[in-house]
Order: C-alpha cells, then structure tokens, then sequence
C-alpha cells in the first residue's frame, strides 16, 4: 500500500471531547520534565555567553575556573573543535548561502549570548561560580544591528555570509505595474513586525548518558523533534546512529522554539563522552531570550490594489527576514519569509501577484521557528491593508472579503502561487464571524461609544492553513524534504492496545487525541490504549512541528493499526467461521457484521492469535503489530478566522481587549476540547506578540530585555472572553476526515489584534505599522495625527 | 546611551576645576570606585556596582584626551570590563567649567556603552543606575572639593541638578548617599537593589492588589 493510503476508521471516541489522559500527572505535578531528571553521578554544565554581538576572542583564562573544588572540566571552543566544526544549516536551492556555527565559538563571536566556554561541574552553582574565574579579552568588530546595516554591508555579521545576504527569491512575478496604476483604489504600508521568543514555559535542557562498557549513548533532550535530534548528534559528532537513544521527557511547550537542533545539545553530548559522566544543561530564563532562537522579526512592504468594488486585482509583497547570525537547524533563515510568500494570497483570489524576499545576517541570535511561521507577519499586513480598502471604499471588512474569497464554485482553485485549493468554508467563515460579532449592533455600539470618548475597534482575519506537513507541502514551500514518520500499532496478549510513535508532546494531548484514533480503528475503547512517545526507541520521525501531529498520527497509527484489525478480523472469521470481511470490529470485540450475539472478546480473540496455534488458519502469522508511515498525498488545507473587539484608551495608550471570537474548519475534529485549548494558547501569544512582546536590541546589537520583567508575556488578565464555533470540512486526504489545527491562533490572530487598533483609531487616520503596539507607540502615532 | 550633568558649586571655577582634575583624589567620590595606579595621565582603576543580588567589578583605564586648564575643558575616555567576564563598559566624557553667580558649574557629557550582563537588564534599569550613581557621585564630589577647599568657604552648599537623555520612571525610594569621612579608606559599591527592584514593583503591583481583594473577599464571606 502507499503511504498515502487512507484507512477506514469508524467514528466512536473521535470527535468526542474524551478527557485529556494528560491531566492528571500535568496537574498534580507529577510530570517529570527535564529539569526533574537527575541520575548517579550527574553533572552540570553552564556556559559563558558572549557579552558582544561581535567580537574576536583574544585569549581565554580557564585556569582559575578549572582550578575550582567541584570543578570537572572546562572547555573552550577550542577543545570542541577538535571533535566537531559545529551545526552546519543549508537548503537544497541554489544560491542559498549555508552556515556553520560552531558548538561553541573559537575565534569569533557573532551575537550576544553565543557560546564562548562550557564549565562541567558537580553542581550547577558551582558551575555558576567557575564562569566567573574564566578571563577572556576580546577585540570588538563592527556590529550589523538591523537590517539596514545588512544591506549597507559595510560590514559582515557573518564573514561567511557575502553582503549580508543568506538568500533572495522571487517567488512569484506576475505583471502588476499595469494593473496598479490603473487601480481605482491602491493601499500600501511597511511593516515593522516585531522580533519575539517562542518562550515556552520550560526552558530548553539536555541531558547526556555515555556508557563506555556499551558504547551507548543516552540523550535526553526537551525537544519536539527527537529523531532529527538523533540523526544530527550522529552525523555532526561522528557517533554511530544505532548507538544512540534520544528521550524526550514531559515538555513544558515548545511552539516551535524546541524545533531546532541546537549547538548546546552538541556540546552536551561530546562532555558526558569526555568525562564519562552524565552531564545535564538546563537553560536560564536569560539564556533563553538571549540565545534560545528568535522569531518572527521581519521588515514586510506590501501593497493591493482594488477596483472599485472592492475586488483584489493584484498584491504586491517584499519581505526581509532579520535572520541573525547563522542558519538555525533545520530550517535555516528562510524559516520566515521563504515560508510566507507562497501563502501570501491565502484565502483570496487575487489573479496577479509578485512576491519577493530576502533574509539578511545581523549580529542577532538566529530566527527560528514560532508557532504559526510565514503566516503571522503576511497576515497582520494584508488583512490590515484590506480593512483600509474597506475603509477607502465605504464597505464593511466583512463584505469585502466576502467579494474575494475563493468559493466553493472555484475548486480546485489555482492561485497565484501555485497552491491549489480544493476546499474551505471561507465564505462561511467571514458570515459565522460577522454573526458572531453581531456586526452592524458593533458598529452602533461604537459610535456611541465614540460620542462618550470611548474607542472601540473591530479587527477580523481569515486564513487557511497548511497542516499536518508532509513531503507536498514541504515542497510547495521550497523546502526539498521528504517526510517519514513511523508509528507502531499492537494489540497486546490480553487485547490491549500499545501505540509507539515518533510524534512527541509538548502538551498537546495528543496522548489521548492518538488513542481516539487507534481506539476507532481497532473498535476498543479509548482507556485500553495506550500511545508511548518520546524515544528514538520507538519510532522513526521529523517530530511534532507544523500542525503535524493529528494528521501524521491519525494517518500512520491507522495504517498500522488496519495491518493488525486485518490480523484480528482473520482469525475472528475463522473462530467463528465467517468470511473474515464480515467481521466487524467494535465494543471491544470481534463480530460478525449485523449479529452482534456472534462475537469474540478482543481479549479472546488476542489471546488466539498469541497463545492457541490451534485457532490459527493454516499458514497465519501471528505478529499482532505493524509499523507504518504515512504522507499525505496533497497539502491538508484547514481554515477559519478570528475577530477581536478592543478598547484603545487614548489617554494611557493601553489596548484592553474585550473579547475574542474564533472560528475554525479543522475538518472532523478529534477531540473539540483539546482543538478549542490549542486556538485559546494561541489567541493569548498572539496577543503577547502583538501588544506586548518584543525583544529589543540596543544600537551595539545588546538585547536589553533578558528578563520577563522586561519581555512582557501576556497574563490571564490580558486574554479575554474567547467565543469558538466550528465549521467541519473533512479532509479526503487523512483517515476519519481529520486536518491539524495547531498554529491556526498564531497564524490569524494576530492580524485580528492589530486590525481593531487600528479600526479603533480609525477615526484619527491612524494606522499603526509598528509593533508591538505598545501605549507608547499609540501615544506617538496619536501626536502625529494631531500634528 | 547619552548621560548629561551639571554639578553646581559654590566654589571659585579655577579651585574647583583644580579639585576635579585631581582624578586620584576625586575618583572616591564615585560609589565603589577605587584608583589602582597613574602613569601620567593614564590611570588604572576599578568601580564595584552591586544590583541587588547581583555584584559586578569592572576594570579599566581612564586616560586624558584632552585637557585644557585655561578653557577649562577635559575629554576622558575609560574603558573597563566586568572582571567577572560578563561584559565591559566604555565611555568619553567631556567636562567643562563655567563661572557662575557664587561660584561654578561643571558640565559632564558623556556617551555610554555598556555591554553584556548589565545592558541586559534593559534600558530603563541601566538609565535609573546611571542617574543614581552620578547623583550620589556628583553630591560626594561636591563635600570633596569643599572640604579641600577647607575653611575658605565653611558652609558651601551644594546642589546637583542631572539630567539625562530620555524619560524617567517615577523616582524610587531614595537611596541615602554614604559620603565616607575619608573617602579614599572607606568606598564600598553603592548598592542599587532598590532602584533595580523599582519596575518589578511596578510590574507586580497589579496581581498585588488583584489577590488583596480576593483576600478581602475571601474573608468577608
């Protein structure tokens, strides 16, 4: 069979909001996360971060550090390099310019919080203590601290990097000039779209095992991609892949930011074979903003044009990622732009498009992944320039898109980027949404408001959102990857289920999501499953990333899962001495189709297969279990959208939001109360990313906000009321109809956020294309207004 | 980062301009500062800043660009790193007297950088820091050169006006200034734990008031 193949799955535990299996060990506090994990003989490692955003290392002092009682070793860049030259990053495109960042730097340092030395010793404050004995001298080198010093050149963040620049492409190049200068209405702005951390709650950490009298090596590390992790350790520290196992315990969230294969972990790995020890890092809430990867930040310049009823007939996009200092892995700095232009039309038909990027080299740390990547930036741009159309021509934002969503009389609709859309309720998303908000009552609403000196704004976005990515839509975004990922299915002696996948958590439920799946397929009940993950151990694959559990999950537990019901249904046909196809499989036992008196435990009938050769039909092998991948075989395409009513009060700056509304088409939904969590997290970082997260680099390129007394995380008290409907488009391509639905809060939320803002100080001919729109940024954009 | 200041004194400009070029003999008027050594008009020194917690020594050299007695002008440039390996400071200050009406006034421009672990603490922490180490600088400079001005002036105020670049926070609790009877004996950092903790007070004074009212709620049932 192919590994697109769709398995029939009959519905019981799926779409039910089964209690999260989770909820327990998460909430009593019984999780073991990394930092819990402490074994015999466990060291500690801690490392000196780079103070410069460039700078050549003169000399390095550890004798003082290595001097220290407790103290076990110490390492400079130096000593790593004669095991590793570090993570080189590329992509498979020509002219892409690649990146080697060493696992800890020996000549130069390229951004604030790089490594420059490793202190292992047997507390983490004696560690502490020892980096402070270590003396370096460095000779600071012109800083590249934005990107328009990139693109100056006058020197290189990267000396590996020629002009600053890691790659350019033109995605799309349609004619437009034409049909802009005869627009009836044109809108265009430049996006400051700000740089932020993932900042998971937990920070990153590893810890390495090295068992000499074996060979083995044991990696625990709070990643959300453990089989990339393992291959990486292998190929970049010349260790044999089968001798290692990486683990991944509980993770305290990811969204992207624990995506990546990281210098650290390298360097982690190479101490414990050095000292024979195990060696644990747990990351700082410093570290982590310093040098965990950033995200998001990019300078986005585009323009629509319209006629003049309403309709897009062209968008014009450029896009500069301020990548930082080196690729990160794997996804290098095309991680942003590269992704965002080939969505940049989503949900619309808009026949004319020209989309370009660039991703330039500063003296930052790295941009890496962060939930909803390509999506946030494009968004919050074309839906706020849509709503200015609106605005230009007197129409509601509602009705506006109404005019330029693709509809259903439109698929298979070819866009301009060459996506081909076969499905989606947009149209009935902005009419749910529009509902919702109770539109016009709004509009009333705030007017009198405004009569009161009260300022109130609707925004609203759609979206569609590539999920569940597989080989396709890697490759549709130029990414040449081919997916792989393995999960294992067996019905255990007693008949039981245990699923094995490589599909790690970072609190997602997909504990209990994946076990609906294979609860379904096998007809047993969901409390008699049980999915392990979060070892190399278990399964062979890229990770949860990209919406990409529900779909990779649902499509290869089910086609391991349909081995083993074959299995079943062969052997309950011949017990019971039917045709194995008329042997249905539900309520825990093997029937016979439309009689269910003529059936057979799941218990009974496993017990046969493990126990009773007897049972057997001649020739029948009795393994109970089976391995499977899946890829689907076209992009799975969700939708939805989001609207957000907000309070600009003009005399603080201070943005209250009053309530949310969400709307989402994941297609069948597994479990509609881990969907609805996964759109309320998002919704709350897409606040914090709008209206209060930024990490801020003085002119040197220092990031003066390391602390979250500095980075503004949102709280309880800045999320509001969240309103959720659904709509249910299921996917062809998925077993059970299922779509992923991970980023869809951080891909159109944010866009909703700034878009009521700004409708809020409409009235004031504001519109503000800078973030975070922190109190300061109104009270200036207030000022010029009245200038 | 841009620091400016002017110091007000009640004394003659050429005494008082005598007194501040007399960088082994005013250095201690700065909290934690300390002059190691002089080769002309090269000095090597050390300035202990303590951050609640958190305490960092910077080393460094402070070396005359420019001096002029007659003009009464002076660039200094100092360079310094933490000697903790956690980041370095660097500045130029440019100082100018001028007469005034009873006495003079000393202007001191200068441009800062600062990098690694204090930078990190973001602008707003490094600008009150600042504020607060020049002022308590510019006060105990102040009883300096009048008490080397000795019984000439007996009751010479002061007063010390700074000023810098960008807008402040309310002021925090203020710290007292500790002017040692011997300056050069008795230098400990000045500790700015109180001015760090200022906008984490700021930041928790929300949740503070939200859990008294539950409180009060809670108790009222």
């Amino acid at each position: 069979m192919s590994k697109d193949q769709i398995v029939e799955i009959r519905k019981q535990a799926i779409g039910q909001s089964v209690p999260s299996k989770e909820s327990a060990t998460l909430l009593t506090g019984r999780a073991a996360y990394i930092a819990d994990i402490s074994l015999p003989g466990m060291l500690h490692a801690a490392f000196v971060r780079a103070p410069f955003a460039h700078a050549k290392i003169i000399q390095i002092d550890v004798t003082a550090a290595a001097a220290l009682s407790g103290v076990e070793l110490v390492w400079t860049g130096v000593d790593v390099l004669g095991h590793t030259p570090g993570i080189t990053a590329s992509v498979d495109r020509e002219g892409f310019v690649p990146t080697t960042q060493p696992a800890i730097a020996h000549d130069i340092v390229r951004y604030v919080g790089e490594t420059v030395a490793v202190v292992v010793a047997t507390s983490r404050q004696i560690a502490e203590d020892a980096l402070e004995l270590i003396d370096i001298d460095y000779e600071e080198l012109p800083v590249v601290a934005n990107i328009e010093q990139a693109h100056a050149a006058d020197a290189l963040a990267n000396e590996t990097v020629p002009n600053n620049v890691y790659f350019r492409n033109s995605r799309v190049s349609h004619d437009v000039d034409d049909t802009f200068n005869s627009a009836a209405v044109v809108v265009d702005g430049v996006f400051h779209n700000n740089r932020v951390s993932a900042a998971p709650i937990e920070t990153r950490g590893c810890i390495a095992r090295h068992e000499w009298t074996s060979g083995l090596t044991t990696f625990w590390s709070a990643t959300q991609m453990p089989g990339i992790l393992r291959t990486m350790l292998s190929m970049f520290l010349q260790i044999p892949e089968q001798t290692i196992e990486v683990i991944t315990p509980q993770v305290g969230g990811g969204f992207g930011q624990k995506a990546h294969v990281f210098p650290e972990e390298l360097t982690v790995c190479l101490l414990s074979r050095e000292l024979g020890q195990p060696v644990s890092w747990i990351e700082d809430r410093q570290e982590n903003l310093l040098s965990a990867t950033h995200a998001k930040h990019q300078l986005n310049t585009m323009a629509l044009a319209l006629n003049d009823s309403g309709k897009i007939l062209a968008i014009k996009h450029h896009s500069t990622t301020d990548a930082g200092a080196y690729n990160c892995l794997p996804w290098t700095a095309g991680i942003e732009s590269e992704c965002g232009a080939p969505i940049v039309t989503s949900t619309y038909k808009i026949e004319l498009a020209l989309a370009e990027t660039i991703e330039v080299a500063t003296n930052k740390c790295p941009i890496g992944s962060y939930r909803g990547v390509g999506y946030t930036a494009g968004h919050i741009a074309r839906e706020n320039l849509i709503d200015r159309a609106a605005r230009a021509l007197e129409m509601s934002p509602f009705e506006i898109r109404r005019r330029n969503v693709i509809l259903a009389e439109d698929f298979p609709y070819t866009n301009a980027t060459g996506l081909i859309v076969r499905e989606g309720t947009f149209l009935e998303t902005v009419n749910l949404l529009e509902r919702m908000v109770d539109y016009d009552a709004f509009r009333r609403r705030q007017s009198a408001a405004r009569a009161e000196g009260k300022y109130l704004g609707l925004g609203i976005s759609i979206f569609n959102e590539v999920t569940g990515m597989g080989t396709r839509a890697l490759n549709f975004l130029d990414l040449p990857i081919t997916t792989h990922d393995t999960s294992t299915v067996r019905v255990d002696p007693t008949g039981t289920v245990t699923v094995t996948t490589s599909l790690v958590s970072a609190g997602q439920s997909q504990e209990t999501t994946l076990a609906q799946v294979a609860a379904d397929v096998l007809g047993v009940p969901v409390d008699n499953v049980v999915v392990r993950s979060g070892s190399t151990a278990n399964a062979q694959g890229l990770g949860t990333w990209a919406s990409r559990g529900a779909v990779i999950g649902a499509g290869s537990i089910g086609r391991a899962a349909d081995v083993v019901r074959e299995k079943i249904k062969c052997i309950a046909g011949h017990m019971l001495e039917v045709a194995p196809a008329d042997i249905v499989l539900e309520n825990n036992t093997a029937q016979v189709a439309g009689v269910p008196t003529r059936s057979l435990s799941m218990a009974e009938v496993a017990g046969a297969i493990y126990f009773a050769e007897s049972a057997h039909p001649e020739n029948f092998d009795p393994t109970l279990e089976a391995t499977a991948t899946f890829d689907p075989a076209d992009l799975v395409l969700a939708n939805g959208g989001h609207a957000a009513i907000v309070e600009v009060d003009i005399e603080t700056g201070i943005v209250r939001i009053e309530k949310f509304f969400a709307v989402e088409d994941c297609g069948q939904m597994i479990n509609p109360m881990v969907v609805e969590g996964q759109i309320r997290g998002g919704i709350a970082q897409a606040i914090g990313s709008c209206l209060l997260e930024d990490l801020v680099h003085d002119e040197n390129a220092q990031l003066t906000t390391t602390t979250l007394m500095d980075y503004l995380l949102p709280t309880s008290m800045d999320v509001p009321d969240i309103e959720i409907e659904h709509l249910e488009t299921p996917s062809d391509l998925v077993p059970g109809g299922i779509k992923g639905m991970g980023e869809s809060a951080m891909i159109s939320a944010p866009a909703a956020v700034v878009g009521a803002v700004n409708d809020a100080l409409a009235c004031h001919n504001i519109f503000i294309q800078q973030y975070p729109i922190s109190p300061e940024r109104i009270f200036q954009a207030l000022q010029n207004a009245s200038n | 980062m841009n620091f400016d200041y002017v110091i007000k004194l009640d004394l003659p400009l050429d005494q008082a301009w005598k007194t501040l070029m007399d960088i082994e003999r005013i250095a201690p008027c700065m909290p934690g500062a300390t002059i190691e050594s002089r080769d002309g008009d090269d000095y090597t020194g050390r300035l202990k800043v303590k951050l609640g917690p958190m305490e960092m020594t910077y080393r460094g050299n402070i070396h005359f660009v420019e001096r002029d007695d007659n003009t009464n002008t002076a660039l200094v440039d100092a360079a310094a790193k933490e000697i903790k390996g956690r980041g370095a400071a660097k500045t130029q200050v440019s100082l100018r007297g001028v007469a005034v009406d009873q006495g003079s006034e000393i202007t001191l421009s200068s441009e800062f950088t600062v990098s690694g672990k204090a930078a990190q603490f973001g602008r707003g922490v490094m600008e009150e820091v600042g504020e607060k180490l020049m002022g308590d600088f510019a006060t105990r400079l102040a009883a300096q050169v009048t008490a080397d001005a000795a019984a000439a002036v007996p009751d010479a105020g002061i007063s010390a006006n700074t000023q810098s670049s960008a807008a402040h926070a309310p002021n925090p609790p203020a710290v007292a200034p500790a002017v040692p009877a011997d300056p050069s004996v008795d230098n400990d950092a000045l500790d700015i734990g109180g001015v760090a903790m200022w906008p984490v007070l700021k930041r928790l004074m929300i949740p503070a008031v939200v859990v008294a009212i539950i409180a009060v709620v809670y108790f009222s049932l």
